[in-house]
């Protein structure tokens, strides 16, 4: 579902991602670790088609992103690390854009919003003004429109900040969903225990570079992610 | 801790001037210079009519009937207070009453009281700066023509009350930031309304203002000391006046009552900081009663996207589109005098001695259009709505950039709106003006076609320069509206073209018609228009694709 192959970003004589190579196949929620700078948010980034990358190639499903960014978008969402949405519109009316630009029809569009927006219980909320909203409020909302176009990739930096325990919660159910329809997760934290138990495969970055990568159980062994991790980052 | 307050505020008003966002560092040595001299330029040309008017008026007064002399100085200190309430009442709004960063300082270890004086300083400093550009102008006429009339106490009390008077300001700018707030906190949707009918009706009122003191400077002239009593009797003029030409005793009591009143706003507003910002980040819910049940294309969304932003800011509105609400008022002022127009004409082709009074007004006639060419450069100049659009997108810019559309039809999409907006207001108001100008049908029609031209022209020009200049790293969208460079960049080519063009038209009259000449120019502009749209399709997509 998205392919990732020697990609490298640098920023003037600092490189962020160093010739980094993921596959997230159709089924699997991939998770990304990194410490802070370590260039997860980069990542996310050029594979969303928002940040231009030096070396490499990305593909959605089989499309380049360099060749035909967007078509990959169509197939794709982007949640960033930050829910800064338009604070001019309500809630209905961004999700009713995210939707027109999409080609969400009407009935699929009302169907899904009443259906993640009633899970969420941000149901009475969205007529309001998102300048309105709390930070999680606002994770709500981005976390809906991404779901709104029944994406096939689902791509996330750092989703569970902001959001209370059982909107976490359906998130998780939610991401477990697409998967079992056929799609993919590929989503940034810092939390590894919700890592360690949702995560299918998880991929470990440092400075840029990959240090390890592949299923839970080949990551962490017998020991714990956190320790495998704080381990890993701890050698030079 | 002030000092680290100062420095950001300075830094948040000056931002523009000191610091490129697009490189991440301070702007020094003579690109720092340079835009100052742009925005001392710039500011100059606005208030340009002020200085003009301090000239005639001091010519009048201190030359003619240096017994009113006092008059003079009064009438500056209205002047210069009227243009300063206008030109920083919204800095007061937005830096006090509505700033973003309030709540986050207040969460930081420093008092209300230390956050309020390093913002109301700041404040202090913009209105300083608008009192200055105009009573500067009134006391150096003054030095010019009259230097008998000045005292050296007189100069003490002209250094200490322009200081005084923008304490002054300050409290009247305090107050209307405060009702502005008011009103703005309680009236929810009607919010950008009711700022923008406040706004133009204080911009209305300042005009009734200046058109009553254009009929005085007339009676100025005629029965100047029937004028200079008047004055006389609204006692701040008066007192700021004798003060300006040394009375100890006017310039004492004038400048205690400044200082009192800045004390007295600083009170009150330090009493009342913490609930006014408390009460004004609420954010109220706005119900919709009716959804709209239609799909639409993206195209559409997003026009409607950039619909629903400038509605949502009356600063957007006021800023980029002023020119607009009173260009069809232009257009109906002349229909209306229609027939003044015509006499003046009239008496314009009788006055010469050297061509029969038909061939002046043929000339006339033929170079109407043309000067109706020249006043749409200047005033679509000014109202660019593409200017900031770019801007305005901050860091939510990201959202466009992950969605599934290509970049150029985001930008066609700011094109569009301005078109959608500016359009008719300018056609509308060309067509009332080409009837009020009594213009032959093939002169209405090619500068009805040439206003269309102008505003698509601005539209593309100004969303040019803000892919070109963008500035994304705001913390409050007035930034990106009020410091913006490409805003600047569209003013100054409104203010300047008309100048080349009329100089260019100078040289080559003899050799082209002016009907001629405006089709040259409208096909010029219409190369640069698509010379423009070529490089947004391409490289200006490219850019805004990647700009963060």
């Amino acid at each position: 579902m998205l392919l990732i192959e020697n990609l490298t970003k640098t920023y003037g004589e600092k490189k962020a991602v160093d010739n980094l190579s993921i596959h997230i196949a159709p089924g699997e929620i991939y998770g990304f670790i990194g410490h802070n700078g370590a260039g997860k948010t980069t990542t996310l980034k050029a594979c969303a088609g928002i940040l231009q990358f030096d070396n490499g190639e990305i593909f959605v499903d089989g499309t380049s992103m360099k060749k035909d960014p967007i078509a990959c978008k169509k197939k794709m969402a982007y949640i960033p690390d930050n829910p800064d949405l338009y604070d001019f519109m309500t809630g209905l009316q961004y999700l009713d854009f995210i939707a027109d630009v999409y080609g969400v029809s009407i009935e699929e569009r009302k169907e899904r919003i009443h259906k993640y927006a009633s899970a969420f219980e941000l149901e009475k909320d969205l007529p309001a003004l998102i300048s309105s909203y709390s930070h999680g409020m606002k994770q709500k909302l981005a976390i809906i429109s991404a779901w709104i176009h029944n994406p096939k990739l689902i791509m996330m930096d750092e989703p569970f900040v902001g959001l209370d325990p059982k909107a976490a919660k359906l998130l998780k159910d939610m991401m477990r969903e697409v998967c079992d329809n056929g799609g993919a997760i590929f989503f940034s934290t810092h939390v590894l225990e919700v890592a360690e138990k949702l995560c299918d495969k998880v991929a470990i970055i440092k400075k840029g570079e990959l240090i390890r990568s592949g299923t839970m159980e080949e990551v962490k062994g017998d020991d714990s992610l956190e320790d495998v991790f704080l381990e890993l980052e701890a050698e030079k | 801790m002030i000092k680290a307050l100062l420095k950001k505020q300075l830094n948040e008003l000056f931002s523009m001037l000191f610091y490129d966002r697009k490189r991440n560092r301070r702007v020094v040595g003579g690109k720092a210079v340079l835009y100052i001299v742009l925005y001392i330029l710039l500011f100059v040309m606005v208030i340009g009519y002020s200085s003009l008017m301090a000239v005639g008026l001091g010519f009048n007064y201190l030359v003619v009937t240096s017994e009113f002399a006092w008059a003079y100085y009064g009438m500056g200190a209205i002047a210069a207070m009227t243009i300063a309430i206008i030109g920083s009442v919204f800095v007061t709004y937005n830096t006090v009453y509505k700033a973003r960063d309030n709540e986050f300082l207040l969460s930081l270890p420093i008092t209300p009281s230390k956050l309020l004086f390093t913002k109301l300083l700041s404040v202090w400093l913009s209105g300083f700066m608008w009192e200055s550009l105009v009573l500067l102008p009134f006391l150096v006429v003054s030095y010019i023509l009259a230097p008998g009339l000045i005292t050296p106490l007189g100069i003490i009390f002209q250094i200490l009350l322009w200081l005084g008077l923008s304490f002054v300001i300050l409290f009247l700018t305090a107050i209307l930031g405060w009702l502005i707030a008011k009103i703005a906190t309680h009236m929810g949707r009607y919010k950008t309304l009711i700022v923008v009918v406040l706004f133009l009706a204080g911009f209305v009122g300042y005009m009734v203002l200046i058109a009553q003191l254009e009929n005085g400077i007339g009676t100025l002239f005629e029965d100047p000391e029937a004028v200079a009593q008047g004055f006389g009797n609204f006692i701040p003029a008066l007192a700021f006046g004798k003060a300006c030409l040394g009375d100890a005793l006017y310039g004492s009591i004038f400048f205690l009552i400044c200082a009192a009143l800045l004390a007295l706003v600083y009170w009150i507003l330090s009493v009342t900081f913490t609930n006014i910002i408390k009460s004004g980040n609420k954010g109220k819910a706005i119900r919709i009663n009716k959804r709209e049940e239609k799909q639409s294309s993206a195209m559409r969304a997003l026009i409607r996207r950039e619909f629903k932003h400038y509605l949502s800011n009356p600063m957007y509105i006021l800023n980029s589109s002023l020119g607009y609400i009173f260009l069809p008022i232009i257009g109906v002022l002349a229909v209306f005098n229609r027939a003044n127009i015509q006499n003046v004409i009239k008496v314009l082709a009788a006055s010469s001695s050297e061509m029969p009074p038909e061939a002046i007004t043929q000339l006339i006639s033929a170079l109407l259009p043309v000067l109706v060419f020249f006043a749409l450069m200047l005033l679509c100049g000014m109202s660019v709505i593409s200017a900031p659009s770019v801007s305005l997108e901050g860091k939510k810019i990201s959202i466009l950039q992950s969605l599934p559309i290509s970049m150029k039809q985001v930008l066609w999409s700011k094109i569009a709106f301005h078109c959608i907006i500016a359009m008719p207001f300018t056609l509308i108001s060309t067509i009332l003006v080409s009837i009020g100008l009594s213009l032959d049908v093939p002169n209405a029609i090619i500068v009805t076609v040439l206003a269309a031209v102008i505003v698509f022209f601005f539209g593309v020009f100004g969303l040019a320069c803000n892919v070109k200049w963008p500035m994304l790293n705001w913390k409050n969208e007035n930034i990106a509206l009020k410091q913006s460079m490409p805003i600047l960049f569209c003013m100054l080519v409104g203010y300047i073209s008309p100048i080349a063009l009329t100089v260019l038209y100078y040289f080559i009259s003899a050799f082209i018609p002016p009907f001629l000449y405006l089709i040259v120019i409208g096909a010029v502009l219409g190369l640069l228009s698509w010379l423009l749209l070529r490089w947004i399709n391409t490289k200006g997509a490219e850019k805004f694709q990647y700009l963060s």
